[in-house]
């Protein structure tokens, strides 16, 4: 199964709806980073609300390619994510650095036209 | 056939059981600290000795009946248990009502030694159940109360206050230890989402020691809900706390922190464009 990403202006949404496994998220990476190439995509919103639980290597692919879109100009931010999932991650010792969040995909995409416009700036 | 003598007692000189019952218990309880309304007492324990009638009568072949037992003893023990009777106090006025028939048993059946040895052992048979069913139904109650203790205080310990949208304070009072700060991180959590808060202003004004565990704990607080899209502001240090943190050498990272909670506030407000301004100011 393929995570998928839609697309809305210049911003994609990528909204994980199952459990991923690493093949999955490998394959996801690529997928997003061709597209930010192909169509000049300035943001990119990973939405985790049905998300339950992830693994420390999900986490931080999903971390690496908030990095490698930053390179490619690309601003993330990480939405809906449950409080147990949280809770899990922190208490692996998985605090995502310096990633941005947000409590839904609408305060996300408010976050991320903020974002974009201090790039822009 | 035991059973039907003891039956036929307790039917035939029940008061006079009851009196003896009494008569004994009055002396052991000059001698310890617990008091008892004696009329209410006699009530009680005249009450016992007729469900102790009905159980026997009751009871088929050699087995009790736990339906039975329960039935004619639950009530009794949930009152006893709501008026903080104690268990020993209970067990050991049972034993002395068992004492005083076992007493009249003897007397009544001098001459028929088989019937009597059949009657004692019907006697302590009835009386162990009873006694094993008190022990257990005592400390159901008992559990179940200590339950719903624990329940309102753990309630009390992590009030999450919603001040404006998107603005919560949770004022933090008392020592943290490991299991109240998971409660706290559970709590702020589902509040944050519930609320849809933007910001947490996490008072620690009324916390009287921050050593690095406390500390550890709020960080991983201050992070989880980082995760979830809410910033943390914490307010509140006192003075003496600021110098533990800073000499135990606890890092507490990124953490907005601010002296107190109206400053707390403010900061909140201002991060979100809003600033409190007098009426007057806003029209000239």
């Amino acid at each position: 199964m393929k995570i998928p990403i839609l697309k809305i202006k210049n911003c994609l949404i990528a909204s994980i709806q199952f459990e991923v496994d690493d093949r999955t998220v490998m394959e996801f990476q690529d997928n997003l980073l061709e597209r930010i190439r192909e169509e000049d995509i300035r943001g990119i919103i990973i939405d985790l609300t049905s998300v339950d639980i992830i693994d420390s290597f999900i986490a931080k692919s999903i971390a690496d390619v908030t990095k490698m879109a930053r390179l490619l100009g690309a601003r993330v931010v990480i939405t809906g994510m449950k409080p147990a999932l949280a809770i899990t991650l922190v208490e692996l010792g998985i605090t995502l650095g310096d990633i941005k969040t947000a409590l839904n995909l609408e305060r996300g995409l408010a976050r991320l036209e903020k974002m974009i416009e201090e790039i822009d700036r | 056939m035991g059973k039907r003598a003891i039956n036929n007692l307790l039917k035939n000189d029940m008061e006079d059981i009851l009196q003896t019952v009494v008569e004994e218990l009055n002396v052991q309880r000059k001698k310890s600290d617990v008091f008892m309304n004696p009329a209410i007492e006699k009530l009680e324990i005249k009450q016992f000795l007729e469900s102790l009638r009905i159980l026997l009568e009751k009871q088929s072949e050699d087995k009790i009946n736990d339906d039975h037992l329960s039935s004619l003893f639950m009530p009794f023990c949930q009152k006893k248990a709501s008026e903080g009777y104690y268990l020993r106090h209970l067990v050991f006025d049972t034993l002395q009502i068992k004492k005083v028939i076992w007493v009249k048993l003897q007397g009544e059946m001098k001459e028929n030694p088989s019937l009597l040895m059949d009657a004692l052992s019907v006697l302590s048979d009835v009386f162990d159940e009873i006694i094993k069913y008190m022990g257990k139904v005592f400390m159901e109650i008992r559990e179940d109360i200590i339950r719903s203790q624990k329940h309102a205080l753990r309630e009390l310990s992590v009030p999450v206050v919603p001040i404006f949208d998107d603005i919560l304070i949770l004022p933090l009072i008392g020592t943290i230890d490991t299991t109240r700060a998971k409660q706290i991180m559970e709590n702020v959590l589902e509040a944050v989402l519930s609320y849809e808060a933007e910001f947490v202003i996490i008072d620690i004004t009324g916390v009287p020691i921050v050593d690095t565990v406390v500390a550890h704990h709020i960080i991983k607080t201050v992070q989880a809900a980082r995760l979830l899209g809410t910033k943390c502001i914490l307010v509140g240090i006192r003075p003496e706390i600021a110098n533990t943190i800073v000499e135990l050498g606890v890092d507490l990272g990124d953490i907005k922190t601010q002296g107190n909670l109206k400053n707390g506030i403010n900061l909140a407000l201002s991060m979100k464009g809003l600033k409190i301004i007098r009426e007057d100011d806003a029209k000239g």
